[in-house]
């Protein structure tokens, strides 16, 4: 099976510890796959310009995935409910359906509303199966301790069909405790896009969210949203409460790819901003 | 003293529910989940079933005013929370939408957003970052693909602003 893979703004934008450790343990895992080309951002984080805007966004982004003919990876919450919402609204509103295809087919482009996409935790967790992952461990994770952070978008809206439960999500729960580690969910904001209209309050949202998971071995993260304010923004996010501990943040997919043996250059971690090193010499690389 | 009824304005109310949104604002009963549950209410002092009840008795237009539409995070814990599908949420969206076409002042991080938007596809450059090793990474260096966004910028340009333009 091949897949095509978009990974959003952010990641190919500045969270490249995402990207790099997600391609490498997609490729580790015999992954078929290719990068979407004639993409744009999905429209969400514009949602409060007008969403119209958004709406055309979402819509260009799925009927171009959806030339593919191919299943897609997405490895951003944000274009996974965006996409999920539009979805929902052109397939009840043709009025609204009609008026984006009049401006895709300028590009020869039409939404059909027929694509297969899927979080790449989702992907994880039923295509490649916890089974199998665990078949390939090199590295087990016992005795660690995780807080883990789906973050927002993952698990909540329920009325648009999220990828997890509300209020118990487990899949990447799942995912982290099949290494062996132990881990418990938190379903707090990081504070992104509050960040962007009152940075004091973004990076208060932070703080609190790492100073939460103080004693753990480290925050997992697995939206580039979560990975700017709770990793890019570390330092800040810390000093904007006072808090002094040391808390690393990494992507789900960079601790996955040690736990497999990957080369830990291949999972771009000398790029994160939270103080990492204490975990990597607990797991012995 | 303007009476409540003075400023109803049931024209406003209506277009708040002809965005490209689910939201109910009618069905609120003010149990107040939404706020409790709010992420932010304590640090900017936000209730949203305020902002709610203010739609419903047709005051759109102080709130299109108001700065108080800025101050959610979309975590999506009211519209969770809500027993009404209301979804507190989608209405600060709209609210910010209307304001905007109003005429209302633009936070300039948006502007930023749609302008990169319109440049690239994607809402922000991309940047070069360093390491903890003090190495500049790009995404050659770390073996990433080049980006490719919309073919047609020009086609694409169009149509970003006609749609961000639409009004209801």
């Amino acid at each position: 099976m091949e897949y095509i893979i978009y990974p959003g703004c952010l990641s190919v934008t500045e969270q490249y510890s995402y990207e790099v450790s997600c391609i490498n343990v997609l490729n580790h895992l015999g992954v078929d796959f290719t990068y979407a080309e004639n993409v744009n951002c999905c429209g969400f984080p514009l949602r409060s310009l007008n969403s119209f805007g958004w709406i055309y966004l979402s819509a260009r982004l799925i009927s171009v995935l959806e030339d593919y003919n191919k299943p897609c990876i997405l490895l951003c919450n944000w274009c996974h409910a965006s996409l999920t919402y539009a979805l929902k609204i052109l397939s009840e509103n043709e009025e609204l359906t009609s008026w984006v295809n009049d401006l895709l087919s300028k590009e020869d482009l039409r939404f059909n509303g027929k694509l297969v996409f899927k979080h790449l935790l989702e992907f994880l967790y039923y295509d490649i199966g916890i089974e199998k992952l665990k078949s390939n461990i090199k590295r087990f994770m016992g005795g660690l301790k995780f807080s883990i952070h789906p973050g927002c978008l993952f698990f909540r809206p329920r009325d648009i069909d999220r990828p997890d439960n509300p209020y118990q999500p487990r899949i990447l729960k799942d995912l982290v405790e099949l290494l062996g580690a132990e881990a418990n969910v938190h379903l707090d904001c990081c504070g992104w896009a509050i960040y962007k209209t009152n940075s004091d309050t973004g990076l208060t949202l932070a703080g609190n969210r790492i100073k939460t998971a103080y004693g753990t071995d480290g925050i997992i993260i697995s939206c580039p949203h979560g990975g700017e304010m709770l990793d890019k923004y570390y330092n800040d996010a810390c000093k904007t409460i006072g808090f002094n501990g040391e808390v690393p943040v990494l992507y789900y997919t960079q601790l996955l790819g040690l736990a497999l043996g990957i080369d830990p250059k291949n999972l771009a971690l000398n790029l994160n901003k939270s103080p990492v090193k204490s975990l990597l010499d607990k797991i012995g690389v | 003293m303007t009476t409540l009824s003075e400023k109803f304005d049931g024209s406003l109310k209506e277009k708040v529910t002809r965005f490209p949104s689910i939201l109910n604002p009618s069905s609120c009963f003010q149990c107040g989940k939404c706020t409790s549950g709010c992420t932010i209410m304590v640090l900017m002092e936000n209730f949203p079933h305020r902002v709610v009840d203010m739609v419903k008795l047709g005051l759109v237009s102080e709130l299109l005013r108001s700065d108080v539409i800025w101050a959610c995070t979309q975590c999506q814990k009211c519209r969770d929370a809500c027993p009404q599908n209301v979804n507190p949420s989608e209405i600060f969206i709209v609210l910010r939408n209307m304001s905007i076409i109003e005429g209302g002042s633009v936070p300039e991080a948006y502007m930023s957003m749609l302008s990169k938007v319109l440049e690239s596809g994607y809402i922000q450059d991309v940047a070069s970052v360093i390491g903890s090793d003090g190495l500049i990474y790009d995404r050659s260096k770390l073996g990433l693909v080049n980006l490719k966004g919309p073919r047609d910028m020009s086609i694409f340009q169009n149509n970003c602003m006609e749609a961000f333009q639409r009004s209801v």
